[in-house]
């Protein structure tokens, strides 16, 4: 016994001696193929395994030089010139070229590719929309390789925020002869060819999947911590208990019954972030077209509340789509006023909630959702007189019934910016937006938003105001209850080159142990 | 054989010359129940539990809707909800103090915010009579009586766990009696019928029907009813089609036949109360599995829809924050355990006294 006990002791010794530098939960299991990412879970191990033209700053989230080593803008603003380093190459040997980026940009705009993320490069590349709709031409995309090492990239107009948007997974590049030789298959841990700081070493779908240093990298001098693992963990109870533990060393599912105790630690990180949490209204349903309707249910939510006593965690209450930017006001819709809501209803023809047809509220399973939706559902029925069921679905179901089949009448929401632009919280709600829940449906919205692509830098801000001017203070399409912050766990004290920042992206390849 | 005669004022006389009082199947069960101490202990926690949820809306409860934030996770307590929120406010600012006393400088906001927190209490306990209300159960996330949540939970749950016994048990001995008795063809059909129903995988046929069902703005519970109804019955109609085949051949039937009973007689008369026991035990036991599966329902979002609550759906809750607010989920935990508890004892002690076989066994 005594000598098996021995045994087992130096085994745990010596495979803990081996164990990951770095433990990771992320929220759920990821996706791999750059072209078909859609969740920031396979945005975080894509920033690990590739790299595209630009890299998030850790700090700004803005971009910073990556494949690409520097790049030029044309003077009207709409013609981006890369210079690709020479000394970067896949993991297995070939270099990465413009050509690569190309091929990566035409995969996954063609509808074949079927990638839901395509509508992202679509918004600000020439062609791209007209191909991925199946309008026109791949040759006709905006992306040129001019040599193996420039690629010219043209805008739909002068978008100043396009290099920051790059950085994104659904820019990265994909390597042609791996795709073109395994299929679907060519992301399994062994067919998969990546150019990243890391390598995909393991993968366990449900248990973890392990990253390892890549030697080949261009810049592996600089990455720090040797291995990676990323855990697939969704429930943030058990998440925060294997922090406090010691064996997450990050994660950024926080458990909202356990804020109190959460918020007082060291090691808890809230930063705002460009994300709104909010309520679409089904505006094709009567009697939810009346915009009087709409500002009365608005009128009757006290978000300050909300965010005071049930999310807790420094979320910022808000009657505005768009967060505060450098630059910026956000345009305000209707704000918590009870007696306004009772005459607005009123006058709508449904005094004191009379005659009101019974709704629906859907939300997907979540603890803080419930809340949230229990506390309007009670909000509603003092102060308007209207009753509203509750009910929970799965998250993928409440996305089909949402924003594909668009069967609901009010529904929870909720949107994280993909750059620092107020572009990327308002184009949501162009009439053929396919995130446009509400099926908002305004050809002056739709032009205004249209017109800030291809206005001068200076004026951008000023069209969006009268955007958001229209959708909220205006027509009041959708209620918004509050901003989201990040919310992450991790010890400032042990880890470097982990910053909080807007976007809420953490590149890998700038962290290191104290 | 004891000999029985009749005499002169038309009463029961035994061999002794005593007078016998003809006993019914249920008086004797009743006499039988009322020695078994742990049936009798059930059958009151049972009637105490029917009584108040059928009192419930008379019974001096607050609210279980009512919300008020600023009395959000209170301890249970006999003290007024005010005093109560603003010990534990006060225990909340000495916590940061003593934090930032160890120099955690950064909670400095924290601690204003926590302040303004305390203030705005302090203003509200002033003005607002709500925080005169005991909790002696504690509050939830929102605010509301755990007491009366757990009450208007448990009429849900009960009433889950009463319409799939009854439509289990009714359904389930119909046609297990019809399908026994008749036997051949009949039986063959309503069997395989049954085998059928059992292939189905159960969730999904509830998901479906929750979604083909769906209506705009009315709660869900009714398709859940029907949902339990439609699947509960296949076991006890198997289970009592096995009794009824092994005692249709017995005498006493082929007695009540040759006296010319019809089969409807026989069946009702003679062959289910031979089969009570079975039943009796089926109903307490799959009782509780209702309201389980209920609350396995409501948690994928397919049973009771907030505000209304069961048993399944607080203790989910109350699951979420158990090291912070036990409370929330010991109450529930504990009222609904008791609950299952006294089920199994009452069907138990039902069990021994219903069961013709052990009639003679007093």
């Amino acid at each position: 016994m005594k000598r098996i006990l021995a045994v087992l002791f130096v085994l745990v010794a010596v495979t803990g001696m081996f164990a990951q530098d770095f433990v990771f939960s992320n929220a759920s299991e990821p996706t791999l193929d750059p072209s078909l990412q859609t969740d920031t879970a396979s945005t975080n191990v894509y920033l690990g395994l590739f790299e595209g033209l630009v890299q998030y700053d850790p700090k700004t989230s803005r971009a910073i030089p990556a494949v690409a080593e520097s790049w030029t803008i044309s003077k009207d603003g709409t013609v981006i010139t890369f210079k690709l380093r020479k000394n970067a190459t896949w993991s297995d040997g070939h270099p990465v070229t413009a050509q690569d980026f190309v091929y990566a940009m035409r995969r996954i705009l063609d509808p074949k590719t079927g990638a839901e993320y395509a509508y992202f490069p679509a918004m600000v590349i020439k062609g791209a929309d007209a191909f991925n709709s199946g309008k026109g031409k791949a040759e006709d995309v905006g992306y040129k390789a001019i040599d193996a090492n420039t690629l010219e990239v043209s805008l739909t107009g002068p978008a100043p925020y396009a290099v920051d948007m790059m950085a994104h997974s659904s820019f990265g590049p994909v390597p042609q002869w791996a795709v073109e030789k395994f299929g679907n298959d060519w992301t399994k841990p062994s067919n998969i060819v990546t150019n990243g700081p890391y390598l995909l070493k393991d993968w366990k779908v449900q248990e973890y999947l392990l990253m390892e240093k890549n030697p080949k990298y261009w810049d592996a001098k600089n990455v720090k911590i040797k291995s990676i693992k990323v855990l697939p963990g969704d429930n943030d109870t058990t998440n925060y208990n294997m922090f406090k533990n010691g064996e997450v060393d990050w994660t950024h599912g926080i458990a909202v019954s356990k804020i109190d105790e959460i918020k007082l630690r060291k090691d808890f990180q809230a930063s705002p972030q460009v994300a709104t949490y909010y309520i679409s209204l089904n505006i094709a349903k009567k009697p939810f077209d009346d915009v009087r309707v709409r500002k009365a249910l608005a009128m009757a939510i006290d978000k300050k509340a909300i965010v005071d006593k049930i999310t807790k965690a420094g979320q910022i209450p808000t009657d505005a789509m768009v967060p505060p930017l450098a630059g910026y006001t956000p345009q305000k819709g209707a704000g918590f006023n009870p007696e306004q809501a009772k005459k607005l209803l009123a006058e709508a023809g449904f005094p004191g909630g009379k005659g009101f047809p019974a709704f629906t509220y859907i939300y997907n399973t979540n603890e803080g959702h419930k809340a949230i939706g229990e506390f309007i559902q009670q909000s509603w029925k003092n102060v308007l007189g209207i009753d509203c069921t509750l009910q929970n679905m799965e998250f993928k179901t409440l996305l089909d019934l949402r924003d594909k089949q668009r069967d609901f009448t009010v529904s929870r929401n909720g949107w994280v910016g993909d750059y620092i632009d107020p572009n990327t919280m308002l184009e949501l709600f162009i009439s053929d937006s396919g995130n446009n829940a509400g099926n908002y449906k305004n050809a002056d919205f739709d032009k205004l938003i249209e017109k800030a692509r291809t206005a001068k830098v200076s004026d951008r801000y000023k069209i969006f105001q009268q955007a958001e001017t229209m959708l909220l203070t205006r027509d009041q399409a959708l209620i918004p209850i509050y901003h989201y912050v990040n919310l992450d766990m991790i010890d400032a004290s042990k880890w470097g080159g982990w910053y909080p920042n807007p976007i809420g992206f953490h590149p890998w390849k700038f962290m290191y142990k104290k | 054989m004891a000999s029985k005669t009749i005499d002169t004022r038309g009463e029961l006389i035994n061999e002794f010359n005593q007078s016998m009082k003809p006993v019914s199947l249920w008086a004797d069960a009743w006499k039988r129940l009322r020695k078994n101490r742990m049936a009798l202990f059930g059958l009151w926690i049972v009637a105490i539990y029917a009584f108040l949820a059928i009192a419930a809306p008379v019974l001096p409860l607050y609210d279980y809707t009512s919300q008020d934030l600023f009395q959000a996770n209170l301890a249970p307590s006999f003290r007024p909800s005010g005093e109560v929120a603003i010990t534990k406010a006060e225990a909340r600012l000495t916590e940061i103090q003593a934090l930032i006393s160890e120099g955690r400088d950064d909670l400095a906001p924290e601690l204003d915010k926590a302040k303004v927190e305390y203030d705005l209490l302090k203003a509200d306990i002033a003005t607002n009579p709500n925080h005169k209300k005991v909790y002696i159960l504690g509050t939830d996330y929102l605010g509301r009586d755990m007491l009366s949540r757990t009450i208007y939970g448990g009429r849900i749950s009960m009433l889950v766990g009463l319409v799939g016994t009854i439509t289990a048990v009714l359904l389930g001995i119909i046609i297990g009696a019809i399908s026994g008795y008749a036997g051949g063809r009949l039986d063959n059909f309503l069997m395989r019928f049954v085998d059928i129903m059992y292939g189905l995988p159960y969730m999904l046929i509830v998901i479906i029907m929750m979604s083909v069902f769906r209506t705009e703005g009315s709660s869900s519970i009714f398709i859940l009813f029907i949902a339990i109804a439609l699947v509960s019955w296949l076991t006890i109609a198997r289970v009592v089609r096995g009794q009824i085949i092994s005692l249709k051949n017995s005498e006493f039937v082929e007695a009540a036949r040759s006296m010319g009973a019809s089969s409807g007689r026989i069946i009702f008369r003679h062959l289910l109360p031979n089969t009570l026991g079975v039943i009796i035990v089926f109903s307490s036991l799959s009782l509780p599995g209702f309201i389980m599966s209920e609350s396995f329902l409501s948690f994928l979002g397919l049973g009771v829809s907030a505000p209304d609550a069961s048993w399944g759906t607080l203790v989910s809750e109350g699951v979420q924050g158990m090291e912070l607010f036990p409370w929330r989920l010991l109450v529930p935990a504990a009222i609904m355990t008791l609950f299952l508890f006294a089920m199994n004892f009452l069907g138990d002690g039902l069990r021994d006294a219903l069961d013709p076989q052990s009639k003679n066994r007093t």
